[in-house]
């Protein structure tokens, strides 16, 4: 099995290629056309920034100076609807790339999602639930400013330069050369403060990992560290860590108090330049006033997103470690083991037959040891054991949550294997021991959506003993809402709604996890209500944690370390004072007592 | 207000520091408003033949202008920026100083994540205002300030008109922030919807799975996550609206430079350069006005912020220090319980309803009884975690109210029940608890736990890491390294609350064998399910629903006939169970 290991934590600090930008470019794909128009009206738009010096260079040469009232008035109302039309322009421009960022982030989002719910079981037992949520929520966020600032903010940055240029060019070839001869200083000065501002900025981060790491780990021990009585010890540990953030952070103040003057004080250097080679060329006749004002303009104007682009060069980097994460989540591919020609489950009647099963989580740590035993259609068959004695590996089996090692497992004489996961699943009722109530009304939670669900099946299942009155207590019926982590429902409560959510699908077969948590008994007389109904005419397997269902039941699987000990009813399995025996006794003890 | 003062002291200490800070935007504004000023007479110069010798000093100028003005930046940043890193390292270590004070209940009243928002966003944000907003804040005053007293020593005529615009500008940027302050905290309230959807979803996989409902719950995850694209699409749109709207409202101003200004230059009451000082003051009045914008703003944050902190920082303790009076006391180690009742803050029953009883100095007592019956409450009040609310807790017949806190404390050794051990060595965690100076045979307790043996294959022995960066232990090496852990503490009082419970049952008499022995003199209390290990105890107590029910020693409990019998015929037939084959 590829890939379902666990993920480890990347560290900041590597060097991304070319390939990782283009495989999120591939998610912009389907807006390609939105990016080109948006690309376009940009080219367009940039060109408005360098054309207010040129007009003001106008409005001085061929109107101020010329005494020419007419032209100053057109050319502000030129400067002004320019104005308007860049604006509106920028407007569209920004929101609809932001548009597409929002719906790459939501595609990248959903992908994700949907990618690790198709993943194995195996997957989720090596990987922490806290992780995957962040990798689906905040990693995929942070890819968000990439779309929606980095790159649109960049090509604006480069067309706003380009059309710098090209104006200066056309309106003096010299007095452009002259500006530009302090380029290479900035470059220079950007570049250099690139790098030691990304340095400097991962010295940070790393920093400000520690320290919250530091903080995390101290406030989950907290009770150790106030019983040992180590406050004193603690205030001076966290001092360290807290002074070397802030001394990382002090360092990076340096680099920016230096960068904006320096990058202030070519830009002073270019327009003396300017002013320079302006006064000599004035005299020589070869340019107006208007141009140098114009070329003053220009020079501000060119500075900043220079400037600029280094600060998204640091977006970029977020944003590529966050999507080698996700990538790497994207990439794990299970080999599922699909059934070549699968078969179907029509008129299924419903025995469930083990047959020599061997199974072992990991390796050859075998936790099923040629398990077999048959139950047949319509019976109830209770699992006992102790704990560790393959109960719920039987259970996760059945419902093709792990494959088996040898032996075979057939329903209606079919192997499991020839069978696919949703046809098994669609075929088998399953009530867990923690019931998995999702956020959402109790509604949501019975039907789970499924469209195969007919509105007299609901109505059918919310009229079943035990399950009726369990709705009527509820404010407001089967529209209460249920809220996270199911908090306003007690346990017996989430086990009935489980046992209805079963029951309105009603599958020929039913696995029931019992649960084992304490259930009040006026929610325990409903539970053995609805029970009535859920194992009438199906074949059950249970593991069983109350009396009554293994008195109930038609047999007893007896499980001891991985093996079936004994199969029998109860009182045979009883008067053998064998294993049973004492499971009963031990399992049983407290209800026994009040039942005696 | 009261939100902000709580910043004050902070201030106050870094006070000199933002005074040079002051000091420095004052200079560093005062000349680079004169740059434009050096521009304008320059390019007037070129005009008139007669000054153009001048030109080269007003070059010269507007470069050393902006060399000193950037020496002054350099700096604001130096003092102010570097003043609010410290003021954030001084009110991170004061947040950090008060929790350690706090007391489980103060804990249990909010979550690890709500703890870890306060030491990071709160602090930052506070760290935002208290930096670059006021820093921005103060500058950008003094340069309209600047700015606008040189735009009306060239030409008050152009700066009226040139300023029309701003008001606009400065009622939309404020608008728009605080639109976007609104918004944003809709978008996270909507990211947490998302979260909880994938959380729910990755821990409930298997049902999912189980009911075939992937396509269900993608759909609903998806739901979220669509209305939180449309909330966060609200704040683009406003965001969209900005950039432009600003850039046209400073470039109409500019317009109107531009047309008021070359009628004044046609009418001789301008220059070229000074229209061209013009463009560009108004270009530095942008700047002020986005800023203020956004240090209003800022400081909304940072006084949602402060309150937090200060309620923070304001709580009390509910577990007082003691009285000074016992400060020399020695403890012999004869616990008693009078009376106590007690329930945690958020709870209507009693978790220990009345209890009354003794603990014998020099002895070991075991405490047993079923999950919930108030076991490890009753320990916890022993070394003070908590409070009883009613009643009173003596060791040598002294409320251990009286006893200085530290005192107490250093007097037990507490082996809780799911015992925590930090991402450090395994040497540094067993000596975590010691209070001498001196070096400690580590290897001797460890023996003691029944840990040597598995240290000895690790890879570095004791100097090998735990945690993220090293080794997991399994959970009986946890606990014999925390029985490890507390017998090096060396105290009066033991506590061991359920501290055996992953050691398997051969490890487990061993280690027991090893504490009667070392803890022969000293009052040791096991909180145990295990008959096997309460059966070795000198007296029993077991508990039942917050009440004593049964005391004695083995023998006399067993003769009883009651819970602690019942617990002991359960593990016997468990016991057989475990040894079938």
């Amino acid at each position: 099995m590829i890939g379902s290991g666990y993920i480890e934590e990347d560290s900041i600090g590597k060097v991304y290629d070319v390939k990782l930008l283009r495989r999120l470019l591939k998610y912009a794909k389907p807006y390609r056309w939105f990016i080109i128009v948006a690309i376009v009206l940009n080219i367009f738009s940039s060109a408005f920034g360098p054309l207010r010096p040129y007009l003001t260079q106008i409005a001085i040469d061929k109107g101020a100076l010329k005494n020419n009232i007419k032209v100053v008035g057109v050319v502000a109302l030129v400067f002004i609807a320019a104005l308007a039309v860049q604006s509106i322009i920028n407007y569209y421009v920004s929101y609809y790339t932001q548009y597409v960022g929002q719906k790459i982030i939501f595609d990248i989002r959903k992908n994700l999602f949907s990618h690790l719910l198709s993943l194995s079981a195996r997957f989720f037992d090596k990987n922490p639930v806290g992780r995957l949520v962040t990798r689906t929520t905040n990693d995929v966020e942070s890819l968000n400013e990439m779309f929606s600032s980095g790159i649109v903010m960049i090509f604006s940055d480069i067309f706003l330069i380009v059309w710098i240029l090209v104006f200066m060019f056309y309106m003096n070839a010299k007095l452009a050369i002259t500006a530009l001869l302090t380029m290479p200083f900035l470059v220079v000065a950007v570049m250099i403060f690139r790098k030691k501002a990304r340095d400097s900025f991962r010295e940070v981060r790393s920093k400000l990992a520690k320290l919250n790491s530091y903080l995390q780990e101290k406030l989950n021990g907290i009770k150790t560290i106030i019983i040992y009585n180590k406050e004193d010890f603690e205030l001076n540990s966290f001092k360290k860590i807290n002074q070397e953030y802030t001394n990382a952070n002090l360092k990076s103040i340096f680099y920016y108090a230096v960068f904006y003057p320096v990058v202030e004080l070519i830009s002073s250097v270019a327009v003396a330049l300017i002013i320079w080679e302006g006064s000599s060329s004035y005299l020589r006749g070869e340019i107006t006033f208007g141009e140098i004002a114009a070329f003053i303009q220009f020079v501000e104007m060119f500075f900043r997103p220079i400037r600029d682009l280094s600060e998204k060069y640091n977006i970029l980097q977020t944003a590529f470690a966050s999507s080698e994460r996700i990538f790497k989540l994207l990439d794990i591919k299970e080999e599922k083991s699909a059934p070549v020609i699968p078969k179907k489950l029509e008129n299924i009647k419903g025995t469930i037959e083990f047959k020599n099963v061997w199974f072992a989580y990991n390796d050859e740590d075998y936790v099923l040891k040629d398990v077999s035993f048959k139950v047949e259609a319509g019976e109830t068959a209770a699992i006992v054991g102790h704990t560790g004695a393959g109960k719920t590996s039987i259970i996760n089996l059945i419902l093709k949550f792990y494959e088996y090692q040898k032996g075979d497992i057939l329903i209606d004489g079919i192997s499991v294997k020839d069978l696919e996961q949703e046809e098994i699943r669609k075929r088998v009722g399953f009530v867990s021991q923690d019931s998995s109530i999702f956020k959402g009304s109790l509604l949501f939670n019975l039907t789970l959506e499924n469209e195969n669900i007919s509105l007299e099946k609901i109505e059918e299942t919310i009229r079943i003993d035990g399950i009726k009155e369990f709705i009527e207590k509820l404010p407001s019926g089967l529209n209460y809402e249920i809220k996270e982590k199911g908090t306003n429902l007690s346990h017996g409560q989430k086990q009935l709604a489980a046992i209805a959510r079963v029951l309105i699908r009603d599958p020929k077969i039913i696995i029931l996890d019992e649960a084992t948590a304490n259930i009040d008994s006026e929610t325990e007389k409903l539970l053995q209500k609805a029970f009535k109904k859920l194992f009438v005419n199906r074949t059950s397997l249970v593991i069983a944690h109350r009396l009554s269902t293994i008195y109930n039941s038609d047999k007893i699987i007896v499980m001891n370390k991985g093996s079936v000990a004994d199969i029998g009813d109860h009182e045979t399995l009883l008067n053998k004072k064998g294993i049973y025996y004492k499971l009963y006794k031990l399992q049983f003890y407290n209800q026994i007592k009040t039942n005696i | 207000m009261k939100d902000l003062s709580f910043l004050l002291p902070y201030f106050k200490k870094y006070k000199s520091k933002f005074q040079l800070g002051f000091l420095f935007i004052v200079l560093s504004n005062t000349i680079s408003v004169y740059i434009p000023l050096l521009v304008k007479n320059a390019i007037d110069a070129i005009k008139d033949i007669k000054l153009l010798s001048d030109i080269y000093r007003y070059l010269i100028a507007i470069f050393s202008a902006s060399l000193v003005a950037g020496i002054f930046r350099y700096y604001i940043r130096q003092t102010i920026i570097a003043a609010s890193r410290l003021i954030e390292n001084d009110m991170r270590e004061d947040f950090w100083k008060k929790t350690l004070s706090l007391s489980p209940k103060n804990f249990e009243q909010k979550s690890i994540g709500a703890i870890m928002a306060l030491a990071t966003n709160d602090i930052s944000s506070i760290r935002l205002f208290v930096g670059p907003a006021i820093m921005y804040l103060t500058d950008t005053f003094y340069r309209s300030i600047f700015v606008l007293y040189n735009m009306i020593t060239i030409n008050w005529h152009l700066t009226i008109y040139s300023l029309i615009p701003f008001p606009i500008l400065g009622i939309l940027t404020y608008y728009i922030s605080s639109k976007v302050f609104e918004i944003f905290s809709k978008i996270q309230e909507q990211f947490g919807n998302l979260t909880e959807r994938a959380r729910e979803a990755f821990s409930g996989v298997r049902a999912i799975k189980a009911f075939n409902a992937e396509e269900q719950i993608k759909k609903a995850f998806n739901n979220e996550s669509f209305d939180y694209m449309k909330k966060a699409l609200k704040l683009v749109k406003l965001e969209a609206l900005f950039q432009p709207g600003l850039y046209f409202f400073a470039g109409s101003s500019m317009a109107i430079i531009l047309y008021v200004g070359g009628i004044e230059i046609i009418n001789n009451r301008l220059t070229v350069g000074e229209l061209t000082a013009f463009l560009i003051y108004s270009f530095m009045l942008i700047w002020p006005i986005i800023a203020f914008g956004w240090v209003a703003n800022i400081s909304q944050q940072a006084k949602a912020s402060a309150k937090r902190l200060r309620e923070w920082i304001q709580i009390e303790s509910d577990i007082k220090f003691g009285s000074n009076e016992n400060l020399n006391i020695e403890l012999k180690g004869r616990i008693e319980f009078k009376g106590v009742k007690f329930k945690y803050y958020d709870s209507q029953e009693w978790i220990l309803n009345d209890i009354n009883l003794k603990i014998r100095e020099n002895k070991i007592t075991a405490i047993v009884g079923k999950t919930g019956c108030g076991k490890t409450t009753t320990a916890n009040l022993i070394a003070r975690l908590y409070d009883p609310v009613e009643g009173k807790i003596e060791i040598d017949g002294i409320d251990i109210k009286k006893i200085p806190l530290k005192v107490l404390r250093n007097e037990i050794a507490y082996v809780m029940q799911e015992p925590f051990l930090f991402s450090d060595t395994i040497k540094n965690n067993l000596l975590y608890g010691t209070k001498k100076s001196y070096e400690i045979d580590v290897e001797f307790y460890a023996k003691l736990a029944k840990l040597h043996n598995d240290v000895k294959e690790f890879p570095s022995k004791y100097e090998t890491s735990l945690g993220e960066k090293g080794i997991n232990l399994s959970g009986g090496q946890k606990q014999r390294a925390a029985i490890a852990q507390a017998l090096i503490r060396e105290a009066k009082i033991y506590i061991f609350d359920d501290s055996f419970s992953a050691v398997d049952s051969k490890t487990e008499s061993e280690i027991i064998e090893e504490l009667k022995n070392y803890l022969q003199n000293k009052t040791t209390i096991i909180i145990t399910h295990k008959i096997s290990i309460a059966s070795k105890a000198d007296e029993i107590i077991v508990m039942e629903n917050g009440k004593v029910v049964e005391q004695g020693t083995h023998i006399e409990l067993l003769l009883r006939k009651g819970y602690y019998s019942e617990l002991f015929e359960k593990q016997s037939i468990e016991k057989e169970l475990e040894e079938l084959e």
